[in-house]
């Protein structure tokens, strides 16, 4: 009797520990109808909090030494920044009309923010809460981006059909890339070599080389018993060795894992509905994703490339960010 | 000028100004349009949910591999009678674990495959309704943009019967066409409000299949054994 409790014990045990990822990071998901910020601890995978934000929050990053949120309350017309321990809105940054997604320079300020309404990426230094600086863009900025080195930061022009290479010192645009119809997010490699580029209704990826500023590959998606209009690429994550690559496919309710070397897709993962955007933990071991319409995020382990759990969030969750602790 | 007349005009201009507001309205009534077939390519889409006009079986289906062709499923009285209890959106989805629980006790030596023709029944008439609501919102879309324009077109009209007025050329048969056209106006912009008001909730019904769907079929694949 005690044996079979002992191996009861035991097959529990590691059930759990084939189900619960080691390290509790702090994953913040931004729910675009709750007008909240859901907050999920990643050993448990349970919610343990929500955080009550302004109207219509989007993009969603943390700050360099990971103190506080700042989020894209779209409909607020202002970027919030929010303290991670006492979980309370201490400012709001100006921001411009609509922002939607935004990028911190890689020594943590400024904040580099796509404007929808007016055209334009607004540069803020988040100490001084202060407008350094207009760049402007083309129609219905959306997706930013910035090279490694800070020195280039991407930013895609939904109507325009571009990705526009920014200089950051300058804040001049020094070239501008054609891709398929509706851009939404441009992301680096780790290497600064590559920009990866997705195009929503195009429901492509374009690789573009960051020397050259050419397209160097275009990653089309066809999954089985999906019909293709639902592929509507959005959000891009590379691992940090940019060994693999995985995109979120909207409406088709899967996240395609890429190899970067050959560009093939190796895997189409069937996650909640209409996929919007990604995140690792930091460890490279999981990635998080928001499905819009099923109220929920999904967590893939990286490793066996499957999904192993569904957390339910608030209404349409939209953008995620993960927290070293 | 008689005081009755005096009265006619205040109330034609209070009433122009409103319209005038209605007008900027109006022109705000492209806004989520615009923002709409960034989502998809259909212009006349009025929702900012993407349009999505068919749901496949690779987006819900987590099982083996179905076909949307197989409709073996319509000589299967036991789905069809499963999938007539448990598509009506007022039946929770508490509710309808059970039924699908029941369905499978049923089945459990064939479990497999009658999941997967009550999925494929589930999906077929999902698209059955889903399309009709579809359509009906482009029809809803193309009225509400005929009315606009009207409502447009009457605002040019009236503006121009109000500067006659206040110069003094109005002729009567003018006058009485102007009183027409304010209460038409007024009807209209009532008519475009109410539409208005409702878009949301038009919008948010192939949302509402699509999750259901979705949620029958990961109820499915519980018992999927």
């Amino acid at each position: 009797m005690k044996v079979q409790l002992k191996q009861a014990l035991l097959a529990t045990a590691l059930s759990i520990l084939t189900i619960s990822p080691l390290h509790a990071y702090t994953v913040y998901v931004s729910n675009e109808k709750d007008d909240t910020i859901t907050v999920i601890d990643s050993k448990t995978l349970k919610v343990i909090d929500t955080i009550k934000v302004g109207q219509r929050p989007r993009g969603i990053i943390l700050s360099k030494d990971e103190k506080y949120i700042l989020v894209c309350s779209s409909d607020d017309d202002t970027v919030e920044v929010i303290d991670r321990k006492t979980k309370k809105i201490v400012k709001t940054l100006p921001s411009g009309p609509d922002p939607e997604l935004f990028i911190l320079h890689p020594t943590g300020n400024p904040l580099y923010i796509s404007n929808e309404d007016d055209n334009m990426v607004t540069i803020v230094d988040i100490e001084k809460n202060k407008v350094l600086g207009e760049v402007p863009v083309g129609v219905e900025p959306e997706g930013m981006g910035i090279s490694p080195d800070g020195k280039t930061i991407v930013n895609t022009s939904e109507t325009t059909n571009m990705v526009h290479f920014i200089d950051s010192k300058s804040h001049e645009i020094t070239h501008n890339v054609l891709v398929e119809q509706r851009p939404r997010v441009a992301i680096y490699n780790h290497s600064g070599s590559q920009v990866w580029a997705s195009s929503e209704i195009g429901g492509t990826v374009n690789v573009i080389d960051n020397e050259k500023r050419e397209i160097i590959k275009t990653i089309r998606f066809e999954i089985p018993g999906v019909t293709q209009d639902t592929v509507q690429p959005v959000g891009i994550r590379l691992l940090k060795d940019d060994s693999k690559a995985f995109v979120a496919l909207g409406p088709s309710n899967r996240v395609a894992v890429i190899d970067t070397k050959t560009f093939k897709v190796e895997k189409y993962l069937l996650v909640g509905q209409r996929v919007w955007n990604l995140g690792f933990t930091p460890d490279d071991k999981y990635l998080y994703t928001t499905n819009g319409i099923s109220n929920d995020v999904s967590v893939i382990d990286i490793k066996k490339l499957k999904v192993i759990k569904s957390i339910p969030v608030g209404r349409y969750p939209w953008g995620v960010a993960i927290a070293k602790d | 000028m008689k005081k009755n007349s005096q009265f006619l005009i205040k109330n034609r201009f209070s009433l122009s100004l409103f319209s005038l507001t209605i007008a900027a309205g109006l022109l705000n009534f492209a806004a989520p349009i615009k923002e709409a077939h960034a989502y998809s390519e259909d212009k006349n889409w009025p929702c900012i949910q993407g349009k999505v006009i068919k749901l496949s079986a690779g987006q819900m289906w987590r099982g083996n591999p179905v076909k949307e062709t197989d409709f073996t499923w319509q000589q299967n009285e036991d789905v069809k009678k499963l999938v007539n209890k448990i598509i009506p959106r007022r039946v929770p989805l508490k509710e309808t674990e059970k039924f699908i629980e029941e369905f499978a006790k049923q089945h459990q030596t064939n479990i497999k495959p009658q999941l997967e023709q009550s999925f494929l029944a589930l999906l077929f008439e999902t698209n059955k309704i889903r399309k009709e609501i579809i359509g009906g919102i482009g029809k809803f879309s193309t009225r509400q943009k005929s009315l606009s324009k009207r409502i447009v077109e009457n605002r040019r009209k009236i503006a121009e019967f109000e500067k006659k007025d206040e110069a003094g050329t109005l002729t009567k048969e003018e006058d009485q066409q102007f009183g027409k056209l304010e209460q038409q106006l007024e009807w209209d912009i009532r008519i475009h409000e109410e539409r208005e008001k409702s878009l949301e909730y038009v919008c948010e019904s192939p949302v509402i299949l699509e999750q259901r769907l979705f949620a029958l079929s990961q109820q499915l694949k519980k018992f999927y054994k």
